[in-house]
This record gives C-alpha cells, structure tokens and sequence, in this order.
C-alpha cells in the first residue's frame, strides 16, 4: 500500500508538469506555420558556399521542390558578394559567416539597419594525433598553449614533449574563429610560417602524419572536421570535459560554438516573406531541415 | 520494507522524469539527431548521389592469361588519331567547337567500333547545351563584348589492358559590364560536364569501378574514407574560408560503380563533375595506387630488394605499376679478366612461389650463358676498367631482364648488353612478334636505326618498361644500338594528356 502511495505522489508531482509542458509546447509550435509561398514571392537568397544545402533545404521544404530543382534554383555569390548584394537590394536574406570588419562596415555606410540571427551551429573543434593519451584540455588550457604559456604536453598531465601547435591563415575561417572564441589577434603567439599550414588538410594531415604529428595539436570547424575529413589517424577532444557532439553542439554544453547566420533588414513587417521564412527556419520544422542537411541545430529538437 | 519504498519512490521519480524530458526537449535528454534522416541529394553528370551506399564490394574478375602471348599486342597497338574537327555559331553568339578522335589502331576492330560509336554518342550527349548560357549570358552580347565558347573535346589514357575515354565540355563566358558609375567591370562565368568511360581492352567490356577491385573486396569501407580525405584535401586551399572551403555538405559516400573514373599507374582518379551535391564545380581527386593496390584486380608485379641478391615479388597480383629500376645496384662486382659478373637474381614470390619458379630457371640460363663468355674473343676486358651490371624491371606481368657489361682498355671502349622480357605468368621469355603489331611499319622504324630483325617470333633482345616504351636491341645481344620503337611508332603524347 505504501509502495502505491509512493508512486502515485511522484505521478501526481509529474503529470501537472507534464500537462503544462504540453500545453506552452503546443502554443509554441502552433505560433509558427509553415509558410505557403510561390517562386515570385519567396525571398531572394543568397550566402556562402557552405551554406548552399540550407538554401535547398529551404527551398525543396517551402516551394516543393525537388533536390534537383532546388539545386538549380539556389545561386549563393559566395560570402563578400552576398553581403552586397544584400546591402545593394539584390537579394532579400543571405546566410553566411559572422561579417568582417569590412563587411561590417559596409553595412554602415549603407544607412540602413540589418538583422544578424544565427541560423545553425558549428563549432571550433580541436585536433590530435590518436596516439597522443590526451583526450580533453580546458578552454583555459587551450587559451594558455596558443598564447605560449603551456609550452609541454606533461604541464597537461601527457607526455615530456613540446607542444606543437599549428595555427591557420589569419583570413581562414578557422582562425576567425581562433581569435573570436579563443585567443584574440593581438594576444595569440606567433606561429612559425611553417607551421601554419595553408589549407585544412594540411593542417590535419600534419597533426597525423607529420614527424612530430604525435605532438601537435590543430584546430577546425565541427562541420569539416566530423562530417568530411576522416583522417583515421587524427581524434578531436572534448573541451572543459564535453566532446563535440551534434548534441553537445546543440545544447550549448560544448564551449566553443558559433554558427552560420541569417542577414536581412530591420524593421520588416510580420507578414514579409523574409519575415515569415526566418519564424519557420528557427522553428523546430525548419531546423530539421537544417539537420537533415548536414547543420546543428539551434537546440536540441523535442520531438 | 524501508527499502521498498525508496524503490518505489524512485520509479515514480523515473517516470516523471521520463515523461518531463520528453516534453521539456531539455539538454539531459534530447531526442536523438539519428531520427532527422538525411535529405535527398540532388543528382548532376548522369550520377544518382543517393544511392551511396556503405556496403558494395569489389568485382573484379581474375583472368590469368590477361597478358599471355598474342594478347600483349593488343595492349600496346592502342591508337587514336584526331579526326573531326567542328565549329559553329549558334543562334545566341556562343562559339561552339568539338573536337574528337577515333581509334584507328586496336586489332581488335569490333572493339574499336564499339568504342567509336561510344565516343560519338557521348560527344553527342555533352553538344549543344544552351542552359548554361542562358543563364549566363548578357542581354546584349555584342555591346558587352561578350566571348562565350562551348568546346567539346576528347582525352584517352592507357593503362595496361585499360583504356579510359573522356570527353568533356567546356562552357566559359566573358563580358564587360557597366557599373553604375560609368565604369566596366568583367564578368566571367565558367561550367562544365564530363562522361567518363573505361575499357578493358582484353574483354572489350566497359568496366565499373568496382570491377577494378578484387571480387569480394569492401569498396565501402576502402574508397569512402579515401575519397571524403581526398575531396577535402583537393578543395581546402590557401586562403580557406566558408567559400573557398568550396565543400558544401559532409561526404556520404561514393554511388555504387560511380562511373567518372581513371586508373593509371600512379593515382586512381575520381571525378565529381558540375553540380554534384558536395564540392563546387568539377573538380578530381586523386587517391595514390599505393594506397588501393593490394585490392585492385587488374594484375601486375611489384619488385623489391634491387641491393640483394635476392629480389621479392612481394604479390604478384599487385598493379603497382611500372617499377623504377634506374638505380643500378650498389655493387658493381667489378669481374675478373676472364669472368663476367655473373650474380644470379633469384625471384621469390611468397603469395605463389611456384609462379616464378620457371622465371629463375630460365634467369639461371641466362646467366650461365654469359658466364661462358670467359673467353668471348669479343672484348679485351680489362681487370681495372670494366664493369656489368644488371636491371631488372618489372611492368605489369612483364619482367625485363637487362645485363650490361664495359671494359675500358687503352682507349677502347667495348660493351655487351642482353636483354629478356619474360611472362611472369608462364615464366617463358616472351618474342617480340608477341608484344608488336604493325610488323612492316616496325620494320621500318628498326631500319632507320640500323637494326634490321629477319624473325621476330625468335626475337627476345628488347624490354619492357611502359606501355608507352618497348626497347629493342640489335639482333646480336652485343650492341649499341637500341631504339624505343613504341615512342616511335605511336605519338605517345596522348598517353599523357
């Protein structure tokens, strides 16, 4: 009898909970309907090449289209050439990296205000050799080995040998990252020319195979580095103790995450296109979308 | 009893906790990424991306007598002459140029007009596209000097009994055009589509990819990791951004007998041509033959150990391509006044060792050969001035044997070479008739390098090093005069476009 009183008061804390949970859930999602649109009147996109999947995600989602028309119907400029032409009014919404300095800029000196929403995640993810027995490093830690305080894999409880640590081209997207999440420009040590590796994959293939490989440590973005390269010789680690995961990604626990961004203008009315698109892309339908095109999500899906 | 109730305590707390992170969607307890399946692919270069797959294997069929007898002329009499040449201005001002060739030398001819009509269908296929410069073009041509140019062209290669056909379209366009303050800016836009095809020349069948790997081989896991390192590692570049990454979405893996494909001695090739799904453009990677070469079906043999006096065959069915044999071996064994060097390679062949057990009967021979030359009245060998060494040289299931012996005395200089090209298949030395077509044509050649050879099916002083290089020697064995009668007989240029 006490056992049933016990179980019947959990359930009775719980269901409530439930029931509300339901209910707001419910609220939320009807909020935001799939959005009906016509060639004419969807929005003109645009972005970086990296974001194309999500712009016939997008398409084939809300025109109907097929992988193939979407394919033919998407024209992304590449990231500097979206950023103009949506500041010129050639396209409607572009989804792109962070704007730089110039990009910045030049949506100043258009007059004009423009919306910045991160539209999926990625992250800044670390590389090691496999053989190396280091599996996690603090942020701290990674802070300290790439302004040149910690020079040793034993100050990090690994090996008595010297850290190698390779550094990206200062206008790769990488080492954008390197100084917005981590190290900024004007405090990260400098890196001998050759060990800044001009591409991702020599980057990585040095981590694994270089003489030394065993001793470096490199960096990527989490879409290249978990989803294309499968350097079996070459392991990401976890940071502040949590691996970069999809789900770790999309919750937040992971420390170092950033995202692709959707850019439009201000001050669009409730019922514009862009307006209606962007409501629907940050919903949980249009964040599987993102998904099922190779992006983390936003946050962890719910259902 | 105290027990108990935690139990059941905790169970209700179990079931709460069950049923609020399947509402909340909170971060101890999301619903898995696994059930957002991946989106349809779209498809480009007559390739269905979606049928990649993690499980296909090899299909390669075992043929011992790919290079036995009179079959190797067929290998090497592979020759294509370019034959049309067309141009033409379409309606929208866009230059269009085909260029092809035929194959004019294959001795199997039904084959050659097979692959003929293969490339004229497929040329066929890639002319007279408009979309792209619909698409691209100015709306007034003429006023923004507009240079808009289609080419389709044909390239082949040649790799053992392999025979790969490309032909390709270049669609390129340039204009100027006016800026808003008065300025002209060039535009250029470019676009492109390929068929690739391969042939097996001994067969006539048109290969899949799988079919170049052992029968049972899994592709999947061999050439889906390769191919996703390789596509990015072709695609990062110098200044890597979102953009100039140019990968699109993470790689899922190769279709099934994806078909735009190239095997050569160094490197498989693979193509993703315009518009597929993961790279912008079309753009090749290369995967090393060193890293699929104990998969691959196609037969081969691969030395080892030029510094012993032993030398491994370390697989025979191991397509490594054409070995670099022009390190001589380190010791020269400076022989005597009266005795030639005469160290006998012994090949061992641990996957079958009886496949070269007549290979180092036949070598044994040889040697012995020239080891009764003590005496040769050919030569006044000096004991501090001559030297021999010895090649071996191994090319798909050809083994070259080359010995090469000089005495320097009071100014003289003498020679003796001796060459053999054996089958490592049937461990006989193979006749020249059996590796050459055109015999009058190859008369000729000879002639004009003073070699003249009264019957080739007795012939054997020649090697071979490349499908593109046959050397003969003089009838004799004793010469100086040699001639590499494949360059000279085949424009070998179009084995390397």
């Amino acid at each position: 009898m006490k056992k049933i009183s016990a179980l019947v008061l959990a359930l009775c804390f719980a269901l409530p909970m439930f029931s509300a949970c339901s209910n707001q859930e419910k609220e939320e999602t009807d909020t935001v309907k799939t959005p009906s649109f016509t060639e004419d009147t969807f929005p003109r996109l645009d972005g970086s090449t990296a974001t194309i999947p999500l712009s016939e995600g997008i398409v084939s989602a809300l025109l109907g289209k097929s992988a193939d028309e979407a394919q033919k119907f998407v024209n992304h400029n590449k990231t500097h050439a979206a950023y103009e032409n949506l500041i010129d009014g050639k396209c409607d919404l572009i989804f792109v990296t962070p704007p730089s300095e110039e990009e910045t800029e030049l949506m100043k000196q258009s007059g004009e205000e423009f919306e910045i929403t991160m539209a999926v995640k990625d992250a800044f993810v670390f590389l090691v050799n496999k053989q190396n027995p280091i599996d996690d490093i603090s942020s701290e830690d990674l802070k300290k080995i790439y302004t040149g305080e910690i020079t040793n894999w034993s100050q990090l409880g690994g090996e008595d040998a010297e850290i190698i640590a390779y550094q990206r081209p200062d206008n790769s997207g990488s080492q954008t990252l390197m100084y917005k999440l981590l190290v900024p420009q004007d405090q990260i040590m400098q890196a001998p020319t050759e060990m800044k590796p001009v591409g991702m994959d020599d980057l990585i293939n040095v981590v694994s195979d270089y003489d030394e490989g065993i001793n470096s440590i490199g960096y990527s973005v989490y879409y290249y580095a978990s989803g294309m390269y499968t350097d079996p010789n070459s392991k990401m680690i976890s940071v502040d103790g949590v691996y970069p995961s999809n789900e770790t990604i999309a919750d937040g626990s992971y420390p170092l995450s950033d995202g692709y961004y959707a850019i439009y203008r201000k001050g669009l009315s409730e019922d514009d296109p862009v307006t209606l698109l962007m409501s629907w892309l940050l919903s949980e339908e249009g964040q599987k979308i993102a998904a099922a095109q190779g992006y983390v999500q936003l946050k962890p899906f719910t259902e | 009893m105290k027990r108990q109730r935690k139990t059941a305590f905790a169970c209700g707390v179990l079931a709460a906790a069950l049923l609020l992170t399947s509402c909340s969607g909170n971060p101890s307890g999301p619903v898995s990424d696994q059930t957002v399946k991946p989106a349809t692919l779209p498809s480009s270069g007559n390739v269905d991306w979606n049928s990649y797959s993690s499980s296909w294997t090899g299909t390669g069929k075992t043929h011992s007598d790919f290079y036995s007898g009179i079959y190797y002329d067929v290998i090497y009499s592979a020759c294509a002459e370019y034959q049309d040449s067309e141009t033409y201005t379409d309606e929208m001002g866009v230059e269009h140029s085909i260029t092809s060739f035929k194959l004019t030398k294959l001795k199997n001819k039904e084959l050659q007009a097979r692959i003929n009509e293969d490339i004229t269908e497929n040329i066929k296929t890639l002319s007279g596209h408009t979309d792209f410069f619909e698409k691209n073009m100015p709306e007034n041509p003429a006023e923004a000097d507009c240079h808009a140019i289609s080419s389709v062209f044909c390239n082949f290669s040649a790799f053992g009994n392999l025979l790969n056909i490309s032909v390709h379209r270049l669609d390129s366009v340039y204009y100027s055009e006016k800026q808003d303050d008065g300025t002209l800016a060039m535009r250029e836009a470019y676009d492109g589509d390929f068929i690739y095809t391969t042939y097996d020349l001994m067969t006539g069948e048109k290969l899949l990819l799988s079919d170049l790997f052992v029968n049972g081989v899994d592709l999947g896991a061999l050439l889906n990791p390769l191919t996703a390192e390789k596509l990015s590692s072709e695609s990062f570049s110098m200044y890597a951004t979102a953009d100039s990454e140019g990968l699109m979405r993470p790689f899922r893996g190769l279709p099934e007998n994806y078909p735009h494909f190239i095997l050569t001695y160094q490197y498989l090739e693979i193509y993703f041509p315009s518009g597929n799904p993961y790279i912008e453009g079309s753009k090749g990677i290369l995967i090393p033959v060193e890293l699929i070469s104990p998969y691959l079906s196609q037969p081969s043999a691969e030395l080892s150990g030029f510094y012993d006096d032993d030398v491994v065959i370390e697989r025979y069915i191991r397509p490594s391509g054409i070995i670099d044999t022009t390190y001589p071996p380190e010791t020269l064994n400076l022989f005597g006044v009266k005795t030639l060097n005469t160290d006998v390679y012994t090949l061992k062949c641990p996957s079958d060792p009886q496949k070269v057990e007549k290979v180092n009967e036949a070598l044994k021979k040889e040697y012995e050969y020239l080891g009764s030359l003590e005496n040769p009245g050919l030569m006044p060998f000096s004991p501090d001035n001559s030297y021999s060494y010895s090649f071996l040289n191994a090319y798909a299931s050809f083994l070259s044997l080359e010995v090469f012996a000089s005495s320097f005395n009071n100014g003289d200089f003498e020679t003796i070479s001796f060459c053999r090209c054996y089958d490592l298949e049937t461990g006989r030395a193979v006749p020249l008739s059996d590796v050459t077509g055109d015999k009058d044509q190859l008369t000729a050649v000879l002639a004009e390098y003073g070699i003249k050879i009264d019957d080739y099916s007795s012939f054997y002083n020649y090697t071979v090093n490349s499908p593109s290089e046959i050397t003969v020697y003089d009838s004799n064995g004793f010469a100086s005069k040699s001639v590499k009668i494949y360059s000279e007989l085949v424009d070998t240029s179009i084995f390397e476009k």
